[in-house]
């Protein structure tokens, strides 16, 4: 929706003025590696109780007790539209913060932190969708993150 | 005439000429009193007899009345009188009597005369004397006698003597008359008698003559028929008895002839019959030798059945023990793979429970790169500050991933491990299957290997009782065979007799005209029976008796024309 809506400190969009390389989190749906700013990372939680809420849209599995705090946790391979995750013991569930709250969202698994030059970091291929979730494209070696754009995400 | 007639006329001759002789003798008897040829005269004299007392009836009344005239005395008079109703009582049964007796005839009318006047007498004398007596008036009684009774009573006793006269007159007559009558009757008798007699004779010698020359004939006939010869027949031209037996001894003949024919006919089938009766038994025999052979045969057959079910039972005796080691050993195998099965088993359980503790090993491994990330995380945020924390928390992340890898490893190896395991089990299992399979055959195999014991125990058994049958029937062949001797020795004794038999009908002669028709159907039906024959023994005596049978009513019914003996009447 707002294409300029960032998170506060948020990562450089397209190409950061400095070159000091951005940390972001890579983490894994599907056979895709994403990655988002490690700084709207808030923790990183592994499998917990996931309480399933009504009237809610699919890609929202539910809410979970993230100490005292009622976190709703989005399905990520269910907003892409790949369909529904399993929910294991190994899956991950990444607290992000976006908009001043906090989201879970449910993620296969999560790879490491990564630093991505400013070269690294290419613009996401013309695909006629304005308001898409690809913010950019990062590449380490043969390695390919697609950095999300998490607001749009969130949304 | 037959000779019964003529014998029976001989004794009538003879019968009669007896009767004749009796009678003569009687008739001379009858001189004497009491036949009808004197009887007239009996009677006469009876008559003459009876008279004399009549007139003595009469007489005696007259005397009774001269005594009632005379007497006085009443008891006496009483006692007369009763004797003069009894002596008138008397008469009248008499005159009764001889009325009735005598014929019609002078004589009688004679008697009559003095029955009247002696009824006159005593009619007179009741009326008139018998009254006066009673009264007593014996004087008039007395004078009455005189008077009436006297004169009646001489009437009466001329008519008396009348009737004695004619009765001596007539009795003379009649004695003359019977006596005549007698020598008549001898002379008769006599002659008849002497006639029969002769007629006896002369009957009596011909028909002796007759009975002795006719049976000579007839037993010279039989003689000639002893010797043997059938073809004389007797003359039967003689209507008498002796013709009767001539005719039934030429129907014998005939009768015997036919029988000594077919009795021929019979001893040749028979010569044949026991011929084929021989070689019949002779076949047998052969027939019974070669069943011999073949029970010997069957016999070593048997015994080489009966070794080869010892061997049998032997072998089934050894594959029993055989498969109860090979059950021992695989139930041996089958335990060992058991334990290895178990063995096996509690690997895999070690080894679950190294999965779980790797698992374990994994979630540490995966809560701590977590906790790194956060780590990295909370770094990042810091900005400066936190880059020696975030390089910690790299170290951290490392031994996570370190600690991941690893218990990957160890999972994998596990994995390997768990796989031959499982392969390792399936083997074992299907070992232990296939032990089972074995031992299950085992068990097959030892019951099949009972089964043949039991089998071949009965075929021992069985193979015994067809042993006791062929030597059984051995014995019924040996027990053939001797019988077939037999046989053949009765056939010989058959034979034997077949000729003394033929032997003994040769000595006969038989009239040969009817031997043509006769002997064709004995040489017709020896042809035809003599197949008949080989195939079945049985039916040839009943053909031969048939065959013999039928010439015969054939020569009796009908007698053939050119033969001029059976002339019958």
């Amino acid at each position: 929706m707002n294409t300029a809506h960032a998170i506060s400190s948020s990562a450089p969009n397209l190409a950061p003025a400095n070159d000091k390389p951005n940390q972001y989190l890579a983490f894994r749906v599907g056979e895709q590696e994403y990655a988002i700013d490690i700084l709207d990372v808030h923790e990183i939680r592994g499998h917990t109780p996931i309480t399933v809420l009504p009237q809610t849209p699919g890609f929202v599995r539910g809410a979970m007790n993230l100490r005292g705090t009622i976190v709703p946790v989005y399905d990520v391979r269910d907003r892409f539209g790949l369909g529904s995750s399993e929910y294991h013991r190994f899956s991950v569930i990444i607290i992000v913060v976006a908009k001043g709250r906090q989201i879970g969202l449910l993620v296969d698994a999560v790879s490491d932190v990564v630093d991505l030059k400013p070269d690294q970091i290419k613009p996401p291929p013309e695909m006629g969708v304005t308001d898409g979730f690809v913010q950019a494209l990062g590449r380490i070696e043969e390695r390919l993150l697609i950095i999300l754009d998490l607001p749009r995400i969130v949304a | 005439m037959k000779i019964k007639t003529q014998l029976m006329l001989l004794v009538c001759c003879f019968a009669l000429a007896l009767a004749g002789v009796v009678l003569l003798e009687w008739v001379t008897e009858t001189e004497k009193a009491e036949d009808s040829v004197y009887a007239p005269v009996l009677t006469t004299k009876d008559l003459v007899a009876d008279i004399l007392p009549p007139p003595a009836f009469v007489l005696e009344a007259q005397f009774v009345a001269f005594d009632l005239a005379a007497t006085t005395d009443a008891a006496q008079r009483d006692a007369l009188l009763g004797k003069w109703a009894q002596l008138q009582k008397d008469f009248t049964d008499r005159k009764e009597f001889w009325r009735k007796t005598i014929e019609a005839g002078p004589l009688k009318d004679k008697l009559e005369e003095a029955n009247r006047s002696a009824d006159e007498f005593f009619s007179k004398a009741n009326a008139d004397f018998i009254p006066a007596v009673k009264a007593g008036e014996l004087k008039k009684a007395e004078g009455l006698v005189h008077s009436e009774l006297k004169p009646l009573f001489a009437t009466h006793h001329a008519a008396i003597d009348a009737v004695v006269a004619m009765s001596d007159t007539r009795m003379k007559k009649q004695f003359d008359e019977a006596a005549t009558a007698v020598r008549e009757r001898k002379i008769v008798l006599a002659s008849v008698g002497t006639a029969f007699i002769a007629l006896a004779l002369v009957g009596g010698w011909v028909l002796t003559r007759r009975i002795t020359s006719r049976l000579t004939m007839v037993s010279s006939a039989l003689e000639a028929v002893a010797t043997g010869d059938f073809t004389q027949p007797l003359t039967a031209t003689w209507k008498d008895e002796f013709g009767d037996i001539a005719r039934s001894a030429n129907h014998m003949i005939s009768q015997v002839s036919s029988t000594l024919r077919s009795v021929r006919g019979m001893a040749r089938k028979l010569t044949m019959s026991s011929e084929e009766l021989r070689s019949s038994a002779t076949e047998i025999s052969s027939g019974a030798a070669e069943q011999a052979s073949g029970f010997e045969e069957t016999a070593a057959s048997l015994e080489e059945i009966t070794s080869t079910v010892k061997q049998n039972s032997q072998n089934a005796g050894q594959v029993t023990s055989l498969a109860a080691d090979s059950r021992q050993a695989a139930e041996q195998g089958q335990n060992i793979a058991e334990s290895a099965v178990a063995a096996m088993g509690e690997l895999a359980s070690s080894s679950k429970q190294i999965v779980e503790i790797i698992s374990t090993i994994d979630e540490i491994a995966f809560q701590t790169n977590l906790l790194a990330l956060n780590a990295a995380v909370e770094a990042a945020r810091a900005g400066d500050p936190g880059r020696g924390f975030a390089v910690v928390a790299n170290e951290v992340r490392n031994l996570a991933q370190r600690s991941a890898t690893a218990a990957k490893e160890i999972k994998g190896l596990i994995q390997n491990s768990s796989q031959r395991v499982d392969a390792s089990v399936q083997l074992v299992n299907q070992s232990g299957g296939s032990l089972r399979g074995i031992v299950a055959a085992v068990k097959r195999v030892t019951d099949l290997m009972h089964d043949i014991a039991a089998a071949s125990k009965e075929q021992s058994l069985g193979v015994d009782q067809v042993n006791k049958a062929v030597t059984t029937m051995d014995q019924i062949t040996q027990r053939n065979a001797a019988q077939t001797e037999e046989l053949t020795a009765t056939a010989n004794r058959l034979t034997d007799v077949a000729r003394d038999l033929t032997t003994a009908i040769e000595g006969f002669r038989i009239d040969e005209a009817k031997a043509p028709r006769t002997a064709a159907p004995p040489a017709g039906a020896p042809r035809a029976s003599a197949p008949r024959v080989s195939r079945a023994p049985e039916p040839m005596p009943a053909e031969a008796a048939e065959t013999g049978f039928e010439t015969l009513p054939s020569s009796v019914m009908a007698p053939p024309p050119s033969s001029t003996d059976f002339q019958e009447f």
